[in-house]
């Protein structure tokens, strides 16, 4: 019994140390670091994704939406004219916000009601 | 005015918040912003991933209008802090993405005696409304006695949401929350506006009134203090799933070892992607099949074919490997196929989250 007990205390302790060990190694280590020491630093399949790592990661939550998905945001960047001022600044950030990368700022009053600085 | 959470709501609420004048601003959001929060929280930059959320608010709110006094809360909102932190304001923002936090926040107000202007998007679709503002206005309890199953509490980081549908319901809530303030118009209280993107439609319903038998601000109330909501719901204050042990250990195998295997043996095993085939098209490994977890049953016929093809005329049966988003899905799958017949099935822990984490970094993650 005291034997067993004795025995039982010694692989607990291991265990003990080798899990401490472990958290420590987790919390010392940059996660840049972790890349290059990943078994697979550079794994050699290449996977299939149409957008980039960051594009995906930036474009994510409308990325899994059935109503945009990648093929509306692949179709989002082109060419978005919008005048200038207030209204059209929050429509521009919101507009590069989900990927319409090129927006020329132009001019346009036609919607513009007179006495409203927009 | 105290916003609870700093994502998408949270963004243009308070710079239109900031822009009007309000005196005080406090913003309570425990995470660091990710790159991939930036697609509709446009009030953080990205040279600022990997900072404070609340702090980033803040500076936001401070360089659009000095004026304002702006404070940062960098903590969860909790059921010990919740009290205390909404004391010095006159009426708090519901800018959240889960029911947990909906519930503390609304207990919290109703205890304070403070009206809650709440919103949530989630895909194409919003709803805002203000809740507890007069005697006969219902509170979240009134409307939602008890949390849903965690299964159905549909998340942004599970559904996907396009960045512009919380930034019209943030807007929406500012603007309430300014006219409360101001006292001015009809506050959106017993009524909600539920906006659909889709269909461009702003739609209002009428709200029940005050529930006298809500257990938070009925007329005799059960709840005197804060309560442990992540019991109470069943789910953390997060919109992060939690992962599933629903196999048994030796089931799994972790991305490292299925790499090393797939090095070796490149194709003598089935890899069966089981994410909607939207995710599927975002990125995948190349030479994964994709069955969607729904379509496991009917497409059996399928399997069967691709694992034959797979045996090149030796008697071993092919093993298959089940791979989702994060490993919860594929453990579905595996227990569905055993269930179907087939005895070599493993799960890669993680799923392709995993994956690009601990084999390959160049694998996109969303």
């Amino acid at each position: 019994m005291y034997a067993a007990l004795l025995a039982e205390n010694a692989t607990l302790k291991s265990k003990v140390a080798e899990l401490e060990a472990r958290l420590q190694h987790l919390e010392t280590k940059a996660p840049v670091e972790s890349y290059s020491n990943a078994p697979f630093p550079d794994f050699p399949k290449s996977p299939i994704a149409p957008l980039s790592k960051v594009e995906v990661e930036r474009y994510g939550r409308q990325l899994i939406m059935r109503e945009i998905g990648a093929s509306g945001t692949c179709n989002m960047p082109l060419k978005v004219c919008f005048g200038l001022g207030g209204f059209h600044s929050t429509l521009r950030r919101d507009l590069t916000s989900v990927g319409t990368l090129k927006i020329l700022p132009v001019l346009c009053c036609c919607f513009r009601p007179k006495k409203v600085d927009c | 005015m105290l916003l609870v959470g700093a994502g998408g709501l949270a963004s243009s609420a308070a710079l239109y918040l900031a822009g009007a004048g309000v005196g005080r601003i406090g913003v309570v959001d425990f995470d660091d912003i990710e790159l991939s929060n930036l697609q509709r929280q446009i009030i953080h930059l990205p040279r600022n991933v990997g900072t404070s959320k609340a702090e980033s608010a803040v500076r936001a709110i401070r360089d659009y209008n000095p004026e304002v006094d702006a404070i940062a809360y960098k903590c969860h909102f909790t059921s010990q802090n919740a009290m205390e932190i909404v004391k010095p304001y006159d009426l708090v923002l519901d800018c959240t993405d889960n029911v947990t936090s909906r519930y503390l926040i609304n207990d919290a107000c109703v205890l304070s005696g403070k009206p809650l202007v709440s919103g949530s998007a989630l895909r194409m679709e919003g709803q805002v409304t203000v809740y507890h503002l007069y005697k006969d206005t219902p509170c979240y309890r009134c409307m939602f006695k008890e949390p849903p199953p965690k299964a159905a509490q549909g998340t942004c980081s599970n559904e996907g949401v396009l960045g512009v549908v919380p930034g019209i319901i943030g807007c929406l809530q500012a603007l309430e929350s300014i006219k409360i303030l101001s006292q001015s118009g009809q506050p959106l209280a017993s009524r909600m506006i539920l906006f659909d993107a889709m269909s461009a439609t702003f739609r209002t319903f009428k709200l029940r009134s005050r529930d006298k038998n809500c257990a938070i601000c009925g007329d005799s109330p059960s709840i005197t203090a804060l309560i442990d909501y992540e019991a109470f719901c069943g789910a953390s204050a997060n919109d992060k799933p939690t992962p599933l042990a629903l196999i048994k250990p030796a089931q799994h195998i972790v991305p490292t070892d299925y790499a090393a295997l797939l090095l070796q043996h490149p194709d003598d095993h089935l890899l069966l992607d089981v994410r909607p085939a939207l995710q599927f098209d975002i990125c995948a490994l190349p030479h994964a099949v994709n069955i969607p977890l729904p379509e496991i049953d009917s497409r059996i016929e399928e399997i069967k074919t691709l694992l034959e093809s797979r045996t090149h005329g030796s008697n071993l049966s092919p093993a298959i490997y089940t791979i989702c988003r994060r490993g919860n899905d594929s453990q579905r799958a595996l227990l569905k196929l055993e269930a179907l017949g087939f005895n070599s099935v493993k799960n890669i822990t993680g799923g392709v989250a995993a994956w690009a984490q601990e084999v390959d970094p160049k694998f996109p993650t969303y």
